[in-house]
């Protein structure tokens, strides 16, 4: 049983939560008009094994979205903060010019 | 203009049921008379806190806790959403910053009451109900069998579950049915 | 065996009505099904998984492999019961299982004799191996052979009882009501932590509860039990088993609240499944012994020693009168005391040379006769034990001298004990080798939320026993955040060390060719060998976790409890490895089999899922119709007039709306309120078709597409205000749509000003169709609906029988329709009024079954078209698209695989002949051989009463080019082959004319 601190409401179960998608991809622009960065958000994901961020909404109770962070290896859970306060991370398209 | 009609009309049938020699709990309905969200973006404090004054109250309140004036109650249901019931009509208050939004049909209330009141809570929710954690005047946001609700405690052993008005027979034949072991009374309806 | 005038922990004044396979026992208050079994002399119990052979009681706890029942009957009726953990409760009935045609004499015992065909991996090799070309030889065989191996049989009637769930946080959870249990509950709660104890048994006491009635052990218990008693902020809870250990500091229990009744009483559930949420665990839960592994050591008669010691302090029942004990380590000593002091004769058989004098004398004061370095080579007896064959031994277990037989009718054997970490494991991972106790416990880490005290953490002595737990119980309720006092330990009792003390290396015993004597069994309930495992090990098996799967050792209900260190034990030897190196397996939850219905608790039946009701889902049912599940709703489906079945009511319901006027509940479809200075820009990113020229008081259709390009929802969306629109989804996707425009505006959208709110239970929706829609609309409100006032797309304020209304002009079925949308507390009052009203017009209510004719008689896409594999290409939806603004899903739906013009589209067809169609029936041309998926198959089909004729939807390849072309529609399933001619899934105005009119 995952337990998630909601930052609205506090410690809650993972039942009052749906899994989203992961966090670490960013949504290209509504003008990308580029079919690649497209193909990455929608399909190309890491799979890293350790801490992984992902968005989770808690969907019984607050309705908002969170970053969530959580070890894929151990299922450890980490830091829990609304997505509209998250920072994104840099998306793939700047990593790729980096 | 007719009565609003309750959803729980046909399941409100006054009577004991269950455990013959309890009475654990007490199930009751209460109409919603009115419900209005306001609703806005990053200066919602600022925006917001005019209607809350002009209702008495001194801000928009937290998450946990509840404020309540009068017929009037409050609930901050998220970081830029606010419930309010009781109020007569918003729609004057609304602006480009600050939307309003007339929820008077969405939910009805279940009233639960007596010393089991808790117990039955714990058999639905997987928050703890003890009077510690969930005291008079705190609400908390969740899922009863799948269903987002409001369940808002009104007194030491006193909650009302706010329940969408389409979900509300679903809600309440899984409270009534895990009420049985506690011995249940069916108020009659409001 | 018989039950003795004194002593136990029964009470004698009330005698229980109790009986096995229609014998009446012996059994009174305070017993268990296994006590009462041997006390009314039943020593065979039940037959064995495999081989048939007979068994009897081996143990007096969780543990026992061989003692399973059927249990009670009707639909309480309950397979593979311990008989050694069934309350007796007054008008228990159980019955033998797993034997024909009865216990004594069952056929199935052939295969007792066929034992060497049934070896380790004797399904892989049988059936696999020989016939791995096919199966069918394997499918022949398995029937026969699950029906000859097995257990006991589950029920098919309905379970009469319920079942609950709860949930519940303490700081500190305490499992095993034992000594360290106590103590441990008591520590903490002393200083004011809230702490659950919870104990499988229904008294506290734990080991306790064996030693003999008036040990000062007793009396601590009863001063420790006030003192928690009196405690508020601890809840002790008996008959309730942790089985499980989770992530997040969560664990299950079941309470099994009536089980020690005949049935529940006065409402009262027959089982509790808790989830609790507790800082901190102290794991109590004691050890549970090893058996001795020689030849026939299966049989009925034997028994764990710790077993006929419970029976006999607890029961009051002698298991025996010629009594041998066989062990390996100290704990046996009492066990031959007390069997001795009750009028056995014992002779206690020890494998090791040197005994402290001190441990012998405990059982040699009580009269018991001790013969040390000596082993029990093998158990004689057909359905029972009536012989021991003993001989000197050496420290491998190998006979070395000349054996001699003991007459005997009990065989009580102790190999030591294992720590019982099954929880600390679940959730841990593997415990690790404890080389001064032999066994595996909980690697120390003090950090850790599962802390083991007592027996479980190998404590040596009684005494420390109780230090440990009391002192765990401070940790425990330190690390939950409380500093409070917690007093002093509670008077500690004489004891010397005892239990694993003294552990010889041997736990088999072997002749002197070094073959176990006869069939020696490892796992008992398995029926796997200990030639098993050495089978294992000689076809070149080195891991444990394939020794297991190989041999299924402790992969039976008992998962093992008393297999596993012996299997691993045996695995060290045959490698020449230390136990730690051969490692062991994993434990997983539950601990104990739990009954679905504790899992299940309420939510089956009704509860199954929850269920969705339209504010005029009563009018519907007490007006006769006929409801039908959508998604989580219930629907009206039709509306049966006399004698009609669906087919008639549907086909008349659209042939009515179509002629005259029709009503139907749209309620449920999803509504979102959308609203905010970018509402506009928000629905232009979401649907494919522009919203910045939408007018207030005016609606449009839109389609929305998913993040890769797929067609997701459809749906007419309204302006209401400035910055107030009213989007409308299909029904089963309201909760995916107002997700993901959460999703977006949370974070890749933060910059738009929009909120997003369901609206779906504020309104009501009732759809008026038919040419006569707007005559008795016009009657029965004040809005003027005329052509010009209210043209297609436009909407209306207006009030029906005093109610405020919206009035959307918009039409589902291609009929001039309407929408009327009300406050849902006023829903039922406003459809009774336009139905009162409608007497006049001829109205008549329609269900979903006809809209979808309807529907489908216009060609309008609805979910069978939207089911996430379809583009707007496919379904004809292009059109909509706009070119000058990006969507969701506007790259991607351009994708070369989504562009491909072979791609199936949507197309009519035509049915020819008097029966309809099958969706999911595929589409071929009309000749050549119907293979593979076809060129396409049907979505949605009907009967058109406008047509006269079965019409289907479907997608067809190249179906452009199509039209004309006769096709077979054929359903593989039903066997039928239909021809149909393609057509444009436009089926009835193309143009729109009635809607319009």
């Amino acid at each position: 049983m995952i337990r998630i601190k909601c930052p609205i409401c506090g410690l809650r179960n993972e039942t009052e939560f749906t899994y989203g998608e992961d966090a670490n991809v960013n949504r290209p622009s509504m003008d990308e008009q580029g079919v690649q960065p497209w193909v990455d958000f929608v399909f190309n994901r890491d799979n890293p094994r350790g801490w992984h961020k992902e968005y989770w909404h808690h969907v019984q109770g607050c309705r908002q979205w969170v970053v969530l962070e959580r070890n894929t290896l151990t299922h450890e859970i980490g830091n829990c903060e609304l997505a509209r306060d998250a920072k994104l991370p840099p998306s793939q398209a700047s990593e790729a010019a980096e | 203009m007719p009565e609003p009609l309750s959803p729980l009309t046909n399941k409100t049938v006054a009577g004991h049921f269950g455990a013959g020699d309890a009475h654990g709990v007490t199930l009751g309905t209460r109409r919603v008379s009115s419900l209005w969200q306001i609703a806005g973006w990053g200066d919602f404090e600022a925006v917001a806190k005019p209607v809350l004054t002009s209702l008495g109250l001194s801000g928009l309140g937290c998450f946990r806790h509840a404020q309540q004036l009068g017929a009037v109650t409050v609930w901050r249901i998220a970081p830029d959403k606010i419930l309010l019931e009781g109020v007569r009509d918003l729609a004057a208050a609304a602006s480009e910053e600050l939307m309003v939004l007339d929820l008077g049909h969405t939910r009805t209330a279940i009233t639960v009451e007596g010393s089991a009141s808790r117990d039955l809570l714990a058999q639905v929710i997987a928050i703890d109900t003890a009077p510690a954690a969930f005291g008079p005047g705190e609400f908390l946001q969740t899922g009863i069998h799948h269903v987002g609700v409001l369940i808002h405690c009104t007194g030491p052993d006193r909650f009302d579950i706010l329940v969408p008005c389409t979900w509300a027979e679903t809600i309440w034949e899984v409270l009534f049915d895990n009420a049985l072991p506690h011995g249940l009374t069916i108020e009659e309806a409001a | 065996m018989k039950r003795l005038a004194t002593g136990g922990r029964i009470d004698r004044s009330k005698p229980l009505t109790v009986s096995f396979d229609g014998k009446s026992l012996p059994a009174l208050q305070g017993d268990t099904l296994s006590a009462a079994m041997l006390a009314g002399g039943v020593s065979l119990v039940a037959r064995s998984f495999k081989y048939h052979r007979p068994r009897g009681v081996f143990s007096a706890g969780v543990e026992e492999p061989g003692a399973m029942v059927h249990l009670r009957d009707g639909g309480r009726h309950e397979p593979n019961a311990r008989a050694t953990v069934i309350e007796a409760f007054d008008g228990l009935v159980s019955s033998s299982q797993n034997a024909w045609p009865n216990l004594n004499f069952d056929v199935g015992a052939v295969n007792n004799w066929a034992s060497p065909f049934l070896s380790a991996g004797f399904y892989y090799k049988t059936f696999i191996g020989p016939f791995k070309h096919s199966t069918k030889f394997w499918m022949m065989c398995e029937t026969f052979i699950r029906r000859a191996a097995g257990m006991g049989r589950a029920t098919h009637q309905t379970d009469p009882d319920t079942y609950e769930k709860r949930n519940a946080f303490f700081d500190v959870l305490v499992i095993g009501g034992g000594v360290a249990g106590l103590s441990a509950t008591l520590s903490a709660g002393r200083m004011g932590a809230q702490v659950m104890l919870v104990e499988q048994d229904f008294d506290l006491g734990g080991a306790v509860l064996s030693d003999p009635v008036g040990s000062e052990s007793e009396s601590w218990v009863s001063v420790v039990r006030d003192e928690l008693l009196a405690m508020e902020n601890v809840r002790l809870l008996t008959r309730t088993t942790a089985i499980g250990a989770y992530d997040g500091d969560t664990y299950a229990l079941v309470e099994r609240v009536s089980d020690h009744l005949k049935a529940p009483q006065n409402h009262q559930v027959r089982q509790r499944y808790w989830l609790v949420h507790a800082k901190r665990v102290i794991m109590a839960t004691g050890a549970i012994e090893r058996p001795l592994v020689f030849g026939g050591n299966d049989k009925p008669g034997v028994m764990l020693a710790g077993a006929a010691r419970s029976y006999l302090n607890r029961h009051a029942i002698l298991a025996g009168q010629n009594v041998v004990v066989a062990t390996n380590n100290n704990s046996a000593y009492e066990v031959a005391a007390d069997l001795s002091q009750a009028g056995a004769s014992v002779q206690l058989v020890d494998m090791r040379v040197s005994v402290a004098d001190s441990t012998q004398a405990i059982a040699r004061a009580a009269g018991a006769t001790v013969v040390l370095g000596h082993g029990v080579l093998e158990a004689k007896g057909v359905k029972a034990v009536n012989r021991a064959i003993i001989a000197p031994v050496d420290v491998s277990g190998r006979a070395i001298g000349p054996a001699k037989t003991l007459k005997t009718d009990l065989i009580a054997i102790s190999g030591g004990w294992a720590p019982a970490v099954h929880l600390w494991s679940q959730r841990f991972g593997k415990p690790v080798h404890d080389k001064a106790s032999a066994g595996f416990v909980a690697p120390d880490n003090p950090d850790c939320p599962i802390q083991a005290a007592g027996t479980t953490a190998a404590a040596a002595s009684l005494d420390e026993v109780l230090t440990q737990g009391f002192n765990q119980g401070v940790a425990a309720a330190q690390a939950a955040g409380f500093t409070g006092d917690a007093g002093e330990i509670p008077v500690t009792f004489d004891t010397g060390p005892f239990w694993q003390a003294g552990l010889s290396p041997a736990w088999a015993t072997f002749n002197a060719k070094g073959k176990c004597q006869g069939k020696a069994f490892v796992d008992f309930q398995h029926d796997v060998k200990i030639n098993d495992i050495d089978q294992a090990h000689l076809e070149g098996y080195v891991s444990v976790e394939h020794l297991k799967r190989y041999t299924t050792l402790g992969m039976a209900t008992d998962q093992g409890k008393l297999a596993n260190i012996n299997a691993l034990s045996r695995m060290a030897e045959l490698r020449g490895l230390e136990i730690p190196e051969v490692g062991t397996t994993t434990f997983r939850p539950p601990f104990t089999p739990t009954s679905i219905g504790s899992i299940v608790g309420h939510e089956h039946g009704r509860h199954f899922r929850p269920t969705r009701l339209s504010p005029i889902h009563h009018w519907h049912v007490e007006n006769g119709a006929k409801m039908t599940e959508a998604g989580a709703w219930m629907r009206p489906w039709y509306y049966p007039e006399t004698g009609e079945d669906l087919r008639a009511a549907y086909v008349r319901e659209a042939a009515h709306v179509r002629g005259h006027v029709g009503m139907v509940d749209v309620s449920t479809l999803g509504k979102i309120a959308v609203q905010g200075p970018d509402a506009a820009e928000f629905l232009n990113r979401m649907y494919v078709n522009g919203w910045k020229t939408l007018a207030v008081g005016r609606l449009r259709y839109g389609v929305m597409l998913r993040e890769d390009g797929f067609v997701m929802d459809d749906g007419a969306t309204a302006r209401l205000g400035e910055h107030d629109y009213f989007m409308s989804t299909t029904t089963v996707n309201a909760a995916k749509v107002l997700a993901l425009a959460e999703h977006l505006l949370q974070t890749a959208w933060k910059d738009l000003r929009v909120h997003v709110t369901t609206v779906t239970d504020q309104w009501a929706a009732i759809a008026v169709a038919g040419p006569k829609s707007r005559a008795l609309l016009s009657a029965v409100s004040d809005a003027d609906l005329s052509r010009e006032a209210l043209p297609s797309n436009h909407f209306t304020k207006a009030s029906i029988g005093s109610v405020e209304v919206r009035i959307h002009r918009m039409s589902y079925s291609g009929e001039l329709a309407y929408e009327v949308y009300t406050p849902s507390g006023f829903g039922r009052h406003v459809w009774e009024t336009i139905h009162a009203a409608g007497k006049a017009h001829n109205l008549r209510p329609y269900g979903t079954e006809s809209m979808g004719a309807l529907r489908i008689e216009k060609g309008h896409v609805a979910g069978p078209e939207l089911e996430g594999r379809t583009t707007m290409k496919d379904l004809g939806l292009e059109g909509f698209a706009s070119s000058k603004k990006p969507f969701v899903g506007s790259v991607l739906r351009k994708r070369p695989v989504l562009e491909d013009p072979e791609r199936p589209i949507l197309v009519g067809l035509e049915i020819e002949g008097e029966k309809g169609a099958k969706p999911g029936s595929l589409l071929f041309p009309a000749d050549g051989e119907a293979k593979g998926h076809g060129d396409g198959w049907v979505s949605s089909t009907t009967w058109s009463p406008a047509l006269g004729c079965n019409i289907a939807m479907g997608l067809l390849k190249n179906g452009k080019s199509r039209k004309g072309e006769t096709i077979r529609v054929i359903n593989f399933v039903g066997g039928e082959t239909l021809t149909a001619k393609v057509v444009s899934h436009h089926f009835f105005d193309p143009k729109g004319e009635r809607q319009n009119a």
